[in-house]
C-alpha cells in the first residue's frame, strides 16, 4: 500500500471515530477549530507556494498535486456531510421539544376552559 | 373519570377523524394531536369530545405520539394509554381485550399483532415488507415479536413515562421496541384485526419507508440517540 492510501484511510477512520466517540464534547469543538485553522493555513500556503502540493503528493505517492487536493476535499466533504446530518438531527429533536411544550401549554389552557377545569 | 385514554396522532385526517372519535365509547377519554395539518383537522377535532393538542408545524407521527403521551400523563387518573391510528383501521373490541390482558396480567405494554392470526387482510407487498421488518427488528432488539409496526398498543403509566420518543417520524415504532428491550418492560402480543379500507390504504405509509426506518435503527445502534 502506498503512503498516500494509508494517510487517506487514516483520515476516513478519524472522521468515523470522531462521530462515534467525541461528538458534542469540548474536545470535539476544539478539534474542529484546530482543523479549520489548519485548513486555512494550508490553503494560504498552497496559494503562495503552489509547488508544495505536488511535492507532498509525490512524497505520499499520490501523483499530481491536483489529485491530493481532490482527495483532501473529499475528506472535508465527508466530514461536513456527517457533521450536518448530526446537527440536523439534534436541531429537529430540539424543535420538537419546543413545539411540544408550546402545544401542551396551549392545550391545557383551551381544554381546561372547555371542560371548566 | 375514565382510567383509559386513547392517544391519536392526526395529520391531514379531517375526512376520517370524526367517525374514529365517535366510534370510541364514552368510557374512554381521547387525546388527539393535530400534527400541523394543512387541512381543517384541528377544527374538526375541536367539534368532538376529544381533547385537542396542536403542533403549529408538522413534526411527524412519532413526535405527535410523544406529545399525546406527555399531555395525557399530566392527568393522574389515567392508568392505561392506548395508541390508536387516526384512519379508522383499529377496532375497539381489540382495545378492550388488550386492556383485559393488561389488567389481569403483570405486563407494562400490550402490543397488537396482525400476524398472530389471519384475520387482517394485509396486502401482499406490505405483508412481505412487514415480515422482513419484524425479522430485522427481532435481530437488532433480541425480542420475539410478530408485528413491530402495528399502531395499536396499550401501555401502563410506567411504560408511557419511559417512552420518551426521539425519532420524529415513522421510526418511532422501532424506538418503542428499543425501549421495551432497554428498560426490560414486560410485554405481550395480542392478535388484532386491522381494517384495510381504501382510505387507510391511501393514508398508509409507503413501503419504501422501510428503508428509512432500517437506516434510523442501524444509525441509532452505531451512533447512539
Amino acid at each position: 500500500m502506498i503512503l498516500g492510501q494509508i494517510v487517506l484511510l487514516a483520515g476516513v477512520a478519524t472522521i468515523a471515530v470522531y462521530f462515534l466517540k467525541h461528538r458534542q464534547k469540548t474536545v470535539a469543538k476544539a478539534l474542529k477549530k484546530i482543523a479549520l485553522l489548519c485548513f486555512l493555513l494550508i490553503s494560504v500556503l498552497t496559494i503562495i507556494f503552489p509547488n508544495i502540493l505536488s511535492q507532498v503528493a509525490s512524497f505520499l505517492g499520490i501523483g499530481r498535486g491536483a489529485d491530493l487536493l481532490l482527495y483532501g476535499l473529499a475528506l472535508v466533504v465527508l466530514f461536513q456531510l456527517f457533521n450536518n446530518y448530526m446537527k440536523d438531527r439534534e436541531y429537529k429533536y430540539e424543535t420538537a421539544k419546543i413545539i411540544r411544550k408550546l402545544a401542551i401549554l396551549e392545550a391545557d389552557r383551551e381544554n381546561g376552559r372547555k371542560q371548566g377545569r | 373519570m375514565p382510567d383509559t385514554v386513547f392517544l391519536i396522532p392526526a395529520y391531514n385526517e379531517s375526512s376520517a377523524i370524526v367517525e374514529v372519535i365517535h366510534n370510541i365509547p364514552e368510557e374512554f377519554d381521547v387525546v388527539c394531536v393535530d400534527d400541523g395539518s394543512k387541512d381543517d383537522t384541528a377544527a374538526v377535532i375541536n367539534g368532538t369530545r376529544a381533547q385537542l393538542v396542536r403542533h403549529c408545524i408538522n413534526l411527524g407521527q412519532g413526535a405527535a405520539l410523544q406529545t399525546a403521551i406527555d399531555y395525557a400523563l399530566q392527568d393522574e387518573d389515567y392508568d392505561y394509554f392506548v395508541t390508536f391510528d387516526a384512519d379508522g383501521q383499529h377496532r375497539i373490541e381489540d382495545v378492550r381485550s388488550m386492556i383485559d390482558v393488561m389488567k389481569s396480567r403483570d405486563v407494562d405494554i400490550v402490543l397488537g399483532s396482525r400476524f398472530l392470526d389471519d384475520t387482517s387482510n394485509v396486502p401482499a407487498l406490505k405483508r412481505a415488507i412487514l415480515k422482513l421488518a419484524v425479522r430485522f427488528s427481532n435481530t437488532t432488539s433480541g425480542l420475539h415479536l410478530t408485528d413491530t409496526h402495528n399502531g395499536l398498543r396499550v401501555m401502563n403509566r410506567h411504560a408511557a413515562e419511559s417512552m420518551k420518543l426521539r425519532m420524529p417520524d415513522f421510526s418511532h415504532a422501532s424506538e418503542i421496541v428499543t425501549r421495551i428491550q432497554e428498560l426490560n418492560l414486560k410485554y405481550e402480543e395480542i392478535p388484532v384485526t386491522i381494517i384495510y379500507s381504501d382510505y387507510s390504504r391511501s393514508k398508509g405509509q409507503s413501503v419504501l419507508n422501510a428503508i428509512n426506518i432500517a437506516f434510523d435503527v442501524i444509525f441509532n445502534k452505531v451512533v447512539g440517540p
